[in-house]
């Protein structure tokens, strides 16, 4: 989260809606394999300078929709286009203006660093005169000054990845697709990596996956949440943190009188609105609540004891889970941040 | 065509890095030596006609490994996919990894010039248009053997698989004239055309007949266009 508001990237997007064109726009992207869809209808655009997020489990068809948007599955149905140029039409003009960094870093370990930018430096088209120095560029970029004439193979996981990052950057394309960038980096790289990506807002239009819900937070200007192929959310940070964290809903089963139960538990601090419905008329004064509460654990334990100490027999108490959930906890235990995420699913 | 020539340098920089390059080369001049010479002492004849069909069966054992990897690691490795996002046709893919085991290939032929060197020097005198055309005709069965290595490198991603797939069908297109004996003649003729082997013996007379070269090339071509094919599959697995 930005803390000073002149860094905030939302508000000025907002405003120039209408001047910044789309550079990346998927319509309606689909993918089967076989009978498994793996992408299903899958819609965005992203505007020139934009960098955005993209959420999801793994398996929900992150990478196969990055994919098919750099040209390297063909969509079983829908259309991707990148700068104005139809990926399928004209896939030789849309890549070119694509820097990828797949999932698995696609090195060749009996090069050195130096010799591999070369040869992704010619693949791109990079004209010879120029490539010296767009392989330095990218070099000292990425931090890998020191291990430029080492083999591959003899480097580290995260150099590995730095030197994919380094290998999608030596063009200086207007669009990156990053597939997890700072997957295997430690935690000083991963911050050096998250301020590169900064670096390229306004300039460069990008698409970076993650399962780490505060990468988002600290550089993306919209998140996207994809859950078995289906696009679930398409928001701010702020906006989807305030989800997020905004609450959570626990269900009561207890047996006492209405009124009594409804008093005492609407009277706890946190408990935002309460809404009880009968169980049936097999179950005489037994009643179920829906309540909307503030994303503290402790006030389980309340609502708990304001109905035992009340004399009533409780059933059951339980905070509502739902899809998004999982997801959330998902993201927000990868960085060991205290699971926050008890929203249902309606986003 | 640089980005051709880009993928063709790296693969042939990554067949000198390894010992592979150097341990084929080696044992490829040690069996052709070995056929040399003993068909030398034997025919005390100055020609390298009987030696060029030696050479053939080693090609056959011998390409196979060397094609292998050519798609088949770029697809285990994952590194298909830069290849194939990168502002870069399928051809131009294919034609890089083909060029490259034709400078293979070249560079073993190249080596093998020290045989019509030492009859020279031991005071022979060749007759050189056999000489040359054999040389042709090793050349057009050898970028055969390559063509079809490499067709069955881009079926699969496992290297072993591909040396199969490429021994296989080379040996089926060396044999089948015996196939062909079943059949009345005209059929058996056809057979006859297709061996792969045939042709080589009726260059190495000295004689370029057009059927011949019509012949490693369609097999070339063939190949590299269902290798072209089979590249394009890879996106809509």
């Amino acid at each position: 989260m930005p803390a000073d508001a002149s860094v905030s990237p939302v508000a000025p997007i907002a405003h120039d809606k209408e001047t910044r064109a789309a550079m990346i726009a998927v319509e309606h992207l689909t993918k089967r394999y076989g009978d498994r869809p793996a992408v299903r209808d899958v819609s965005f655009s992203v505007k020139k300078g934009e960098i955005l997020g993209f959420l999801g489990p793994n398996g929900a068809g992150k990478s196969t929709t990055m994919r098919m948007i750099t040209g390297y599955l063909a969509p079983s149905g829908g259309k991707v286009t990148v700068g104005g140029f139809d990926m399928a039409q004209e896939p030789l003009k849309a890549k070119s203006l694509i820097g990828y960094l797949p999932e698995t870093v696609p090195l060749y370990p009996e090069m050195t660093v130096r010799d591999y930018l070369r040869f992704v430096g010619r693949l791109k088209g990079i004209p010879g005169r120029e490539l010296n120095k767009k392989v330095d560029e990218a070099i000292s970029r990425c931090w890998l000054t020191t291990y430029a004439d080492r083999l591959i193979s003899h480097l580290s996981k995260g150099y590995r990845q730095r030197c994919g990052l380094a290998q999608a950057l030596i063009h200086d394309p207007p669009v990156l697709i990053l597939d997890e960038p700072t997957s295997g980096l430690d935690p000083k790289q991963i911050l050096e990596t998250r301020d590169l990506i900064r670096s390229l807002r306004g300039d460069h239009t990008v698409i970076l996956s993650t399962h780490i819900l505060p990468e988002v937070q600290n550089v993306c200007e919209r998140v996207l949440i994809i859950n078995q192929g289906v696009l679930v959310a398409d928001e701010s940070p702020e906006h989807l943190e305030a989800k997020l964290k905004g609450g959570q809903r626990i269900r009561i089963e207890a047996k006492g009188p209405l009124e009594a139960m409804q008093a005492r538990l609407s009277a706890i601090s946190g408990v935002k609105s309460l809404s009880a419905s009968a169980k049936g008329a097999e179950f005489p004064d037994t009643y179920e609540f829906s309540l909307d509460t503030e994303p503290h654990d402790e006030i389980r334990q309340a609502l708990a004891s304001a109905i035992v100490t009340g004399g009533w027999e409780l059933h059951e108490i339980h905070a509502e889970r739902m899809s998004l959930e999982e997801i959330f906890l998902k993201l927000t235990t990868q960085d060991a941040q205290p699971a926050a995420a008890k929203e249902e699913a309606n986003v | 065509m640089s980005k051709v020539l880009a993928i063709a340098g790296r693969e042939l920089k990554s067949y000198f890095v390894s010992p592979l390059a150097y341990v084929v080369a080696a044992l490829f001049m040690l069996a052709a030596g070995g056929l040399f010479d003993a068909i030398l002492m034997s025919s005390r004849e100055a020609s390298l006609r009987a030696l060029f069909q030696n050479i053939a069966v080693v090609f056959l054992l011998m390409v196979p490994a060397l094609t292998m990897r050519l798609l088949a690691e770029e697809r285990k490795t994952g590194t298909i996919e830069l290849l194939m996002t990168s502002p870069i046709s399928d051809i131009s893919i294919v034609a890089g990894k083909y060029l490259a085991s034709i400078a293979y290939l070249l560079f073993l032929l190249v080596l093998t010039l020290v045989f019509p060197l030492a009859l020279v020097l031991i005071g022979g005198k060749p007759e050189w248009a056999p000489v040359w055309t054999g040389y042709a005709a090793i050349f057009l069965m050898g970028a055969s053997f390559m063509a079809i290595g490499l067709v069955a490198s881009s079926l699969t991603s496992s290297q072993i698989v591909a040396a199969l797939i490429a021994f296989v069908i080379s040996l089926v297109l060396w044999l089948i004239p015996a196939v062909g004996q079943n059949f009345g003649a005209t059929i058996a003729g056809g057979f006859q055309y297709l061996s792969i082997i045939n042709h080589l013996e009726s260059m190495s007379r000295g004689v370029v007949d057009t059927s011949d070269l019509l012949y490693y090339l369609s097999v070339i071509a063939a190949s590299l266009f269902i290798t072209v094919r089979s590249v394009n599959v890879y996106h809509w697995r």
